[in-house]
């Protein structure tokens, strides 16, 4: 009997060990990396379609701030603002947001990363990996960051390489004051969904122009859907490639570590960015309103009364 | 795996590895510290190679040299003021060291920041005209003379011409062509809203963060 009782203790304690953790051991994780104080030169790379993008930046984290940087260019975003230098952005208020319960995490695995002691985590979703990441034992900083696609292929990585845990505090110097800060309004009225592919609709604010910005998230990826009033483009776009759903055309541009995708309905532009996989991207376009003019008679109303 | 070469590794700096080299190149780097060494060497030289000013040589040896020489280089000349390259500039189709000189001479001169400006406001003012759309309308013509290809012909110039009228005051109300005319939007602003707002998720920096002006 005591035999049987000790046996059954062992199975039942390998298979809490094979269990996969859930999302709050991956909200701690995460938690515990935008604590972390550290800097360091990062490759991010991004296979959109075929096609290779890349850049290399300088990394800078302190004080739950982040500054990335590339060839002069900088940006410091972190508590809802964002400052390039000459100008920034800051949020009046946002809700809070948790990892979706769709992921969940493996035990951390012990590992070596730029000869420093490391935590592999790989996150599921639905049984299929969907991000690796390597954590750095002593700070929890993300040393690399692997993200897949539906078919387990890899379509977007970040790596150190080079690394240290005291950050020069570059971000100090930009200089910023107060005054040069746009301040964003929240609201609580959109057309907009508010679920989305499992990404939850989040806050929605109106900036001094006008343009509704609708930001959605799931706790591990996020994106932003802006609406405009007629017919908006930039001139990036004409590198942008098709991309189809459902039949209808988007116009996307996959950058290093986000994608943006530019669409009209019914004379309003549409613009989504974000940092989303491409599978997710589709289905979260399939679900938003879709590509269209408007028939005649809606442009003729449009054109007599706005 | 074997080590890798360094045409490999500028590639990867370049971004313009094929599939599946990717993966090998990085995995690579992570367990091989000869070619991590190899890696911050070339990466150093090409940050120094973007330091170096950039040339342009007088007139004088131009003519010294000889023209054949410069026609024959596979890189166009970026001349003081850069003039006709702007538009080759604004299309992307300079090469990176005639995109990065034309970039550091606009830094500096402000009529040729103007010229770029206009070029650029003229080429969207351009794009802007609206498309003209026949109105989808069913319009049955019933043809029972013995001269119906005259009748047709008649019908045909009256409908266009009613067409025309009819597309001519739809354009004047700006209903055609989706309504307004285009406008820039500067998607670099929207960026850093979505980055505000990005940076109070917890994800935030694990995942890659956004970069500053990706695309420039």
């Amino acid at each position: 009997m005591r035999r049987a009782f000790a046996v059954g203790m062992m199975a039942l304690a390998t298979l809490v060990a094979a269990t996969p953790a859930f999302a709050d051991d991956l909200d701690d994780y995460l938690d515990k990396a935008a604590a972390a104080d550290y800097a360091g030169t990062q490759v991010v790379v991004t296979v959109w379609d075929g096609e290779h993008t890349a850049e290399e930046v300088y990394v800078e984290r302190l004080d739950e701030m982040l500054m990335v940087g590339s060839e002069g260019r900088e940006v410091v975003a972190g508590g809802g603002k964002t400052f390039t230098g000459f100008e920034g952005v800051v949020l009046a208020e946002w809700a809070g947001s948790e990892v979706s319960d769709r992921y969940t995490t493996s035990e951390p695995q012990p590992t070596m990363q730029l000869g420093r002691d490391a935590l592999a985590v790989t996150v599921f979703e639905d049984d299929r990996p969907r991000v690796h990441i390597v954590f750095d034992a002593d700070t929890w900083a993300p040393m690399s960051t692997e993200v897949y696609d539906a078919s387990g292929n890899r379509f977007r990585f970040a790596s150190f390489t080079d690394f240290d845990t005291a950050p020069r505090r570059a971000y100090e110097k930009m200089g910023s004051t107060e005054d040069t800060y746009e301040v964003v309004t929240r609201i609580d009225e959109t057309s907009l969904p508010a679920m989305v592919a499992g990404y939850g609709r989040l806050d929605v604010y109106r900036d001094q122009d006008g343009v509704i910005q609708a930001f959605y998230g799931d706790g591990l990826f996020s994106f932003s859907v802006f609406q405009l009033r007629g017919d908006h483009w930039e001139r990036r776009f004409r590198e942008a490639s098709a991309f189809h759903v459902d039949g209808d055309p988007y116009a996307v541009l996959a950058n290093p570590a986000d994608v943006w995708v530019r669409w009209m309905n019914h004379g309003t532009t549409y613009l989504l960015v974000g940092d989303l996989p491409p599978d997710h991207l589709e289905v979260v376009l399939a679900q938003l309103p879709e590509p269209g003019d408007g028939n005649l008679l809606a442009r003729l109303w449009r054109g007599l009364f706005g | 795996m074997a080590c890798v070469n360094e045409p490999l590794i500028s590639a990867y700096l370049d971004g313009a590895l094929g599939p599946g080299e990717l993966d090998v190149i990085v995995g690579h780097l992570e367990t091989c510290p000869a070619c991590l060494e190899m890696f911050h060497a070339i990466k150093a030289v090409r940050a120094a190679v973007r330091t170096l000013p950039g040339l342009d040589p007088p007139d004088e040896l131009v003519d010294l040299v000889g023209v054949g020489a410069w026609a024959a280089a596979p890189v166009r000349r970026v001349a003081a003021h850069p003039g006709a390259e702007l538009s080759a500039y604004l299309d992307g189709e300079l090469s990176t060291p005639e995109a990065a000189t034309v970039t550091a001479h606009l830094a500096t001169c402000s009529a040729c920041r103007s010229e770029l400006q206009e070029l650029d406001a003229a080429r969207t003012a351009i794009r802007a005209l609206p498309r003209l759309e026949a109105p989808d309308v069913a319009f049955p013509v019933r043809v029972a003379s013995a001269d119906g290809a005259s009748v047709r012909r008649r019908l045909r110039l009256r409908y266009l011409a009613s067409a025309a009228a009819v597309a001519a005051a739809l354009l004047a109300l700006g209903v055609l062509g989706g309504g307004d005319q285009p406008s820039t939007v500067d998607i670099d602003r929207l960026v850093d809203h979505h980055k505000a707002r990005q940076s109070v998720e917890a994800g935030f920096g694990v995942i890659p963060a956004l970069l500053p002006e990706v695309n420039p």
